[in-house]
């Protein structure tokens, strides 16, 4: 993971991996996003496709280098293949439609997948006596492919249930799969949703001016909240575990499940942003997730394009809840593992997943059997904390320092004075970061639709967007101030 | 309506802000110190892929964007002002200032040694010392502490806890008794002067000359004692003048309207004659020669010190020897150097500072240096 801040935490976990141009970098803010803006707006309505589709795969090809010639080929493929179902009678059209599934999930699974696999196949080969009997390939993993892949595969799966007719232009798809605000880190947008408005779309500077506002408050959210509480976090898991107090451990895991909120929420704001500049409407993937009262309510709350994919192209599939209960307990474990590997190819990710399903599992029983449902405060901070854990998970490079980190959270490990206290992270900086992320990610949010009807916030919110991208703005600076260290002696 | 196209126009200045410097020059541009040559422009023929050529544009626009300098500094002002915080420097009381890598990271990697690792270390100081015996020289470790140890006081309460008795101080004790050199203790001289006056800037990461002045007039005299030069000794006297400025520590906090330090210097009360200077002479940094050479001069000298010595030299540390060459260690390898030892070297200072451990870990070959004999031995 990158320290600086410079990719969503969610979405690109492994370590060899290309990391995005990243919408905070001076070179995006400065020359790229001015000269698309006036690009597209100076164009007629008739080149402004043209015009998104070249900056994204300018950008895409920063972002992934030669790999944009994947990108080309999950387009080309998606396009010929959505468009071949439409000619073709019923039973082609399965094969058609698998042929397209595999198009999409081969590339997936050997840039993203094939190492882990060898890994754990030798893994278990190693106890039978056979060491490194696979090879363990070793490819980077192209930015934002897990996004395009699932794209894609919602689109030829909708084309093939007759959902949504295929795309007939060439362009308008290529667009649709590579439009950049939302290419690498989503939301994972489904092509009916973007159909219409690829055709034609309307521009309003209402509309512009709302999306410079969610994109300000998006650019925010990463720059002010998530790097600033991300520092924390990196800095608390990283140290030795011997050393970790119980306060600390606290510290870091409260600092890194507002960072992990606010840098995903804070992209998605920023492509629903930009897509809103651009007469592209990017379907919502937050609501308030902290503000939970259980984990059902939650995964309908936290990247609500994700949760929504695997709802349709797989728990639905697979059954759903209506093939009697332990079918409906298998169908969760199965949708939340494929969840926590999509994350990433470590067992670190398929532990969380597995952990969110199991919630899930034990939330419908109760329910069921007991009618017992968690809700109002308690059930508030049962779910919070349980989240908490599962991002211990995430967060941690393996299981077993996954467990270790617990139990320092619950005080069971036995704790050497360490050199850094929770004072040490506790600056006025980071308290002050820690309270307003606090506060955004729990007060109660007010969605646009009843802005209008009162209160001063909606009267203030274009201002206070030009404030807090101001103050982004300066705060991204100094990543590019690198003195270089030695000279400090 | 005309509210949201005049709300555009002032979001959209925020994105042109280099723009908007590059024609106006509105912002102050002050430059930054940051020790590096920025990025430089990408070469088409020279790129290992398209990814990192592009990449290497982004990074060549990210040190050069007009409006970089102000923002950079604005980002820090506000930092310090609002929060007395700074993500490079811990910001101690009364204007103290300590480098936080160096509390957060290269002391705790050094107090995490192991007896074994002190031992290999130990050792190798000790065959440099057996080495330079076998050829006449003598070892003499100038040992220095960091700014923490004499104003621990001063820090603040999130920097980090070190144990009472850290694994350094063994190093140290393992140096003065089980290498069988000439220890140079500083912390003593320091302590001693640092009731009357401080020793370190505040602003900067190194002692101030008139506290490098005291460690260069103990030096000296000890070199004397050990050469049987008895008129050898140190001959300049110390007086003190004030000067503002920033020290080093102050560049990598890059503020808007920096607090100046009022610091203390060595005021040159001694002329320069009888000798000279060459610089650069590779692998030295600096060579001074006296004119004649003279038993009131001590013997011929190396240096091979870090930035700590500076300040010495800058008190007119040279002047007390018929030759003194200076290596800075971070620019030649302890092997470079022993083989580079000039004729008739008779000392070989070494500076030894927490943070430069590292370099002393790297392995000498003594076997493969068994034949070789100093230039002119």
């Amino acid at each position: 993971m990158d320290r600086h801040g410079a990719a969503p935490v969610g979405a690109w976990p492994l370590k060899r991996c290309f990391l995005p141009v990243v919408f905070s970098s001076p070179l995006f803010l400065f020359v790229f996003l001015p000269v698309v803006f006036l690009a597209y707006f100076a164009s007629g309505d008739r080149w402004r496709n043209a015009v998104l589709l070249v900056a994204s795969l300018l950008f895409y090809t920063v972002s992934a280098g030669g790999y944009v010639l994947l990108l080309f080929f999950s387009i080309g493929a998606n396009y010929a293949l959505g468009r071949q179902m439409e000619r073709c009678e019923d039973k082609r059209r399965r094969l058609v439609v698998l042929t397209a599934v595999a198009a999409n999930m081969i590339p997936l699974f050997v840039f993203k997948y094939s190492g882990f696999a060898a890994l754990s196949a030798n893994s278990v080969l190693g106890h039978l006596g056979f060491t490194n009997a696979i090879p363990v390939p070793a490819w980077f993993l192209p930015a934002g492919i897990s996004f395009f892949t699932f794209q894609g595969l919602a689109y030829v799966i909708d084309v093939y249930r007759k959902e949504t007719p295929p795309c007939a232009s060439l362009s308008e798809f290529a667009l649709f799969k590579s439009f950049f605000p939302q290419l690498v880190a989503g939301p994972i947008v489904r092509y009916h949703n973007l159909s219409g408005e690829l055709k034609s779309r309307r521009h309003s500077t209402i509309l512009v001016q709302e999306g410079l506002v969610r994109f300000g408050f998006g650019l925010s959210k990463k720059i002010l909240l998530a790097d600033n509480l991300g520092r924390v976090a990196d800095s608390v898991f990283g140290s030795p575990s011997a050393s970790l107090d119980p306060s600390t451990a606290w510290v870091g895991i409260v600092c890194y499940t507002l960072q992990i909120f606010f840098d995903f929420s804070g992209y998605s704001d920023m492509a629903i942003g930009l897509g809103r500049v651009f007469g592209l409407s990017l379907p919502e993937n937050f609501n308030q997730p902290y503000r939970s009262a259980s984990i059902t309510e939650f995964w309908r709350r936290w990247h609500m394009t994700l949760s929504g994919w695997f709802r349709d192209y797989v728990y639905f599939p697979l059954g759903g809840n209506r093939k009697g209960a332990m079918r409906t307990g298998a169908n969760l474990l199965i949708v939340f593992f494929l969840c926590g590997l999509w994350h990433g190819a470590s067992c670190t990710f398929v532990i969380w997943g597995f952990f969110h399903g199991l919630l899930l599992l034990i939330e419908r029983t109760l329910k069921t059997a007991f009618g017992i449902q968690p809700r109002g405060l308690p059930g508030r901070v049962l779910t919070m904390v349980l989240v908490m854990i599962g991002w211990v998970f995430f967060r941690a490079h393996s299981p077993g320092t996954a467990l270790e980190y617990l139990k320092h959270l619950g005080g069971v490990a036995a704790a050497q004075p360490g050199l850094f206290g929770p004072m040490h992270y506790l600056t006025a900086n980071n308290v002050t970061y820690l309270v307003i992320g606090t506060l955004v990610a729990l007060w109660p949010e007010r969605r646009p639709a009843t802005e209008e009807q009162s209160g001063i916030w909606p009267a203030i919110r274009p201002a206070a967007a030009v404030i807090v991208t101001l103050l982004a703005i300066v705060g991204q600076a100094p990543q590019s101030f690198n003195p270089f260290i030695y000279f400090q002696f | 309506m005309i509210k949201a196209k005049i709300y555009i126009v002032l979001f959209s200045l925020i994105g042109l802000i280099p723009l908007i410097q590059l024609a106006s020059h509105v912002l102050p541009d002050d430059p930054l110190d940051e020790k590096r040559l920025p990025s430089p422009e990408p070469e088409w023929g020279r790129r290992r892929d398209l990814r990192t050529y592009l990449l290497g544009w982004q990074d060549w626009f990210n040190d050069r964007y007009p409006g970089r300098n102000f923002l950079i500094r604005l980002k820090t002002q506000i930092d310090y002002s609002l929060f007395g915080f700074s993500d490079r420097i811990y910001m101690g009381k009364d204007g103290w200032l300590f480098y936080r890598n160096v509390l957060d990271d290269s002391k705790p990697e050094i107090d995490a040694y192991s007896p074994a690792q002190i031992d290999a270390l130990i050792g190798r100081y000790r065959m440099l010392n057996s080495w330079l015996k076998a050829r006449g020289i003598t070892l003499v470790i100038m040992d220095v502490q960091l700014k923490d140890e004499f104003y621990g006081d001063k820090l603040p309460s999130s920097a980090p806890r070190r144990p009472l008795h850290p694994t350094y101080f063994e190093i140290r004790r393992r140096l003065k008794e089980d290498v069988g050199a000439v220890y140079v203790d500083s912390t003593p001289i320091l302590r001693r002067i640092m009731a009357k006056r401080p020793v370190f800037f505040k602003t900067d990461f190194h002692w101030n000359d008139p506290a490098a002045f005291e460690v260069a007039r103990s030096i000296v005299d000890r070199l004397s004692q050990i050469a049987g030069r008895p008129s050898a000794g140190w001959k300049f006297k110390l007086e003190i003048e004030t000067r503002v400025g920033w020290g080093g520590q102050a560049a990598f906090m890059p503020l808007l309207r920096p607090d100046p330090e009022l610091g203390l210097f060595v005021k040159k009360t001694w002329a320069d004659e009888g000798g000279a200077y060459e610089f650069a002479k590779e692998p030295f940094e600096s060579i001074y020669r006296r004119n004649q050479p003279s038993e009131d001069y001590l013997p011929t000298t190396v240096l091979l010190g870090d930035s700590f010595s500076n300040g010495m030299l800058r008190c007119g540390f040279c002047e007390h020897f018929n030759s003194l060459y200076r290596i800075h260690m971070n620019h030649c390898s302890m092997e470079e150097s022993l083989r580079s030892l000039p004729s008739g070297t008779q000392f070989l200072i070494l500076e030894f500072i927490e943070t430069a451990v590292g370099v002393y870990r790297v392995p000498v070959d003594f076997d493969d240096l068994s034949s070789v004999k100093p230039n002119g031995f």
